[in-house]
């Protein structure tokens, strides 16, 4: 049983490379000069996206240290929208707030630190918490200047700023999404892949870039996993030397401004009628619009259920350290080329559900893996130890994953499906490859943007939101109906 | 008689390194030396949890050194407890003898009399985070006996408790030895214990 589900996530991770395998004949010279274009770009959007990151992070963080404990969970909640939001609606709220927008990388810059900048707020709030209780206390019994203190502070905590900042760059690297619809003309990695199958259909090419992207992100992921960031935050006591009263409230204010701006933008410009009329004006725009809602609440939902089943596998067979240390480093492929291999999977066989089950397949592929990182690895580590216990006590694998694992991580397991959920009700970037022009909400969402309907966009896009809001919801419902029986 | 032989094991900058060591048949035979002289880690290879390739261990009639933690049928109580958060006492204990395949009816007549002796009967059914210090280290115990197992590890068990509290839960820990006729090897920092010890081990940077 162990034996199979490792072998099916051995297929599943590396599936499209398997797929892309006997493409590999239309391997030619590749352009080196194109490649190094496109490198250069993805690194140098990538870098001054993280750079403004850690610096608004550290600001950020410095200001919520002067924020009482019984506030704190709430705002780091208010902080983290712009990140869990998904990319559709950040765009949307950016395109809408900045006009004439800055396409091109700066935009893209703009976009990723106004995004990711609550993420790093709080991951520099948890470095200063838990690493500068102690010295802070003692710094200001001995008198030191706050300059003294900060510079101090900065040059201790070096490693640490740096773990956040290549955290980001990773992510801002491989990022598909927010360079795809902001970028424009500036080509970086991600795109350059993209255009080399949909323009040229050079297959070859396309791997072996992405081949390229994936082994200099594992060599970052490799170097970013030795540092020594270990921390426990304390949560609890102050550190007044460095703290920056009401920075925050600048971060929280953006945080609205992203959940609000298409809301503002409807409630302006748009008369909800004329935007029905604009967009389903046949006939037959009832039958239309059943079958969008369908094949959105389809595939969010698909998504959500078999991110559970990943899950729930990636989960019973973690006590193995190999699998754990593999899925630490595994670096997904890039969304284009995953978009491809879906393409070329011919199972027409499967007839109406062959599009829904493909982007069920190709979305959970690629949320799988940063889901088990951000949650699951992290709560399966807090109870490794009580496994390792009950191993010791005669329980199989199997008994200790049914009534010792599997109850402790079944929350966590539902939290992670509902937001894949979430985030599937709203993708766009996975949807265009496989799916028809507005064949879902989201892309009925994403063809408004293109084509500078921004305030119908806005309403749209409140749709597939729902929806997924939805979907979260059912399987935090979920939890409790198919929560592990006890001993 | 329990044997364990030739345990080699170099990490970065220290060599665990056991030739020979015997484990009276009977009683407590205490582990003792400073932080970091690797008692902790030599107590996870007798479990099986950490691997040493040249170790072997005869203990009747077996090499449970070539067995997986599993299938060694040790009874374990560590420093941290590792009781399960989501189950009651009674269900922490009773995991044990499920995973030894123990009838539920074979159970309850075994462990019904230890349950008195802890005095343990009206905290069974409570979840272990509402459960007192004391009492939680009650269940860990009842818990490392309730798979009848052929012998006790026990990782500093009684560390954390005030005086009092040590002295009650080493009578039960006799009265369970003394009943179940098991060895018990025990690593302990505490002078006291070396009073009641069948035998005393003392490892220091590694080595006996």
């Amino acid at each position: 049983m162990r034996l199979l589900v490792f072998l099916f996530f051995l297929v599943f991770l590396f599936f499209p490379y398997l797929v892309f395998l006997p493409k590999l004949e239309f391997l030619t010279f590749i352009d080196r000069q194109e490649f190094l274009k496109a490198f250069a770009n993805s690194a140098l959007h990538s870098f001054l996206s993280a750079l403004a990151c850690v610096l608004i992070g550290l600001l950020g963080s410095m200001s919520l240290l002067t924020v009482s404990k019984e506030k704190l969970k709430k705002y780091i909640f208010i902080l983290l929208i712009p990140t869990f939001l998904p990319s559709l609606y950040v765009i949307l709220s950016c395109l809408t707030l900045m006009n004439p927008f800055p396409f091109g990388l700066w935009g893209v810059v703009g976009v990723q630190s106004l995004t990711f900048a609550g993420l790093a707020t709080v991951m520099c709030y948890e470095i200063l918490d838990s690493k500068l209780v102690g010295f802070s206390e003692l710094a200001l019994m001995e008198n030191a200047s706050r300059l003294q203190f900060l510079k101090t502070c900065l040059n201790y905590l070096k490693t640490d700023f740096l773990y956040v900042f290549m955290s980001l760059f990773i992510v801002f690297f491989s990022s598909f999404s927010i360079p795809f619809l902001i970028g424009k003309n500036t080509l970086i990695l991600e795109t350059l892949i993209y255009e080399k199958i949909k323009i040229f259909g050079e297959y070859g090419h396309a791997l072996a870039f992405t081949l390229f992207e994936s082994l200099f992100i594992l060599i970052l992921s490799l170097w970013l996993k030795r540092m020594d960031v270990s921390r426990s935050s304390s949560f609890r006591r102050r550190v007044d030397l460095l703290a920056l009263p009401y920075f925050y409230s600048i971060l929280l204010g953006l945080s609205f401004v992203f959940l609000l701006a298409p809301i503002f933008s409807i409630s302006f410009y748009v008369k909800p009628l004329e935007v029905v009329s604009f967009f389903f004006h046949q006939a037959d725009y009832w039958e239309k619009i059943k079958q969008i809602t369908f094949n959105t609440l389809w595939s969010a939902f698909g998504v959500g259920g078999f991110v559970y089943f990943l899950s729930i596998g990636a989960i019973y067979i973690s006590d193995s350290i190999s699998f754990r240390r593999a899925m630490l480093i595994y670096v997904v492929p890039s969304t284009a080329l995953v978009g491809f291999a879906l393409l070329i999977l011919d199972l027409k066989f499967l007839g109406w559900i062959e599009k829904p089950m493909k982007f069920i397949f190709g979305l959970s592929f690629l949320f799988l893996p940063s889901l088990y990182r951000f949650r699951l690895l992290y709560r399966f580590e807090e109870i490794f130890h009580q496994v390792e216990s009950a191993k010791t006590m005669g329980g199989t694998s199997l008994l200790n994953f049914r009534y010792i694992t599997l109850p402790q991580i079944h929350r966590s397991v539902c939290f992670v499906s509902g937001l894949a959920g979430f985030w599937a009700a709203s993708d766009f970037s996975l949807a265009h490859f496989i799916f028809n022009k507005d064949e879902t909400w989201s892309l009925v969402t994403y063809s408004l943007m293109n084509s500078y309907h921004l305030e119908r966009a806005s309403l749209f896009i409140f749709i597939p939101l729902a929806m997924g809001a939805a979907v979260y919801t059912f399987f935090q419902g979920f939890h409790y109906v198919a929560y592990p029986k006890r001993l | 008689m329990s044997l364990i032989q030739n345990v080699y094991k170099k990490y970065d900058d220290f060599i665990l390194d056991i030739p020979l060591l015997e484990i009276p048949e009977e009683g407590i035979t205490i582990l003792n030396g400073a932080s970091g002289s690797g008692k902790s880690t030599f107590l996870r290879m007798l479990m099986g949890l950490d691997t040493c390739k040249t170790m072997s261990w005869s203990f009747q009639g077996e090499d449970l050194a070539l067995q997986k933690p599993q299938d060694r049928r040790l009874g374990v109580v560590f420093q941290t407890l590792e009781l399960f958060p989501h189950m009651t006492a009674l269900e922490n204990i009773y995991f044990h003898a499920k995973a030894r395949k123990i009838s539920k009816s074979d159970f309850e007549t075994r462990m019904t009399p230890f349950f008195e002796i802890a005095m343990m009967q009206t905290h069974l059914n409570k979840k272990v985070s509402l459960l007192s210090g004391g009492e939680k280290q009650r269940v860990a115990l009842l818990r490392a006996i309730a798979g009848k197992p052929r012998m006790l590890l026990l990782d500093e068990p009684f560390s954390s408790l005030d005086p009092a509290l040590k002295n009650e839960l080493k009578h039960l820990l006799q009265s369970i030895l003394k009943t179940e006729k098991i060895p018990c090897l025990m690593v302990s920092h505490d002078p006291e214990d070396l009073g009641t010890a069948a035998k005393t081990i003392t490892l220091k940077k590694g080595t006996l």
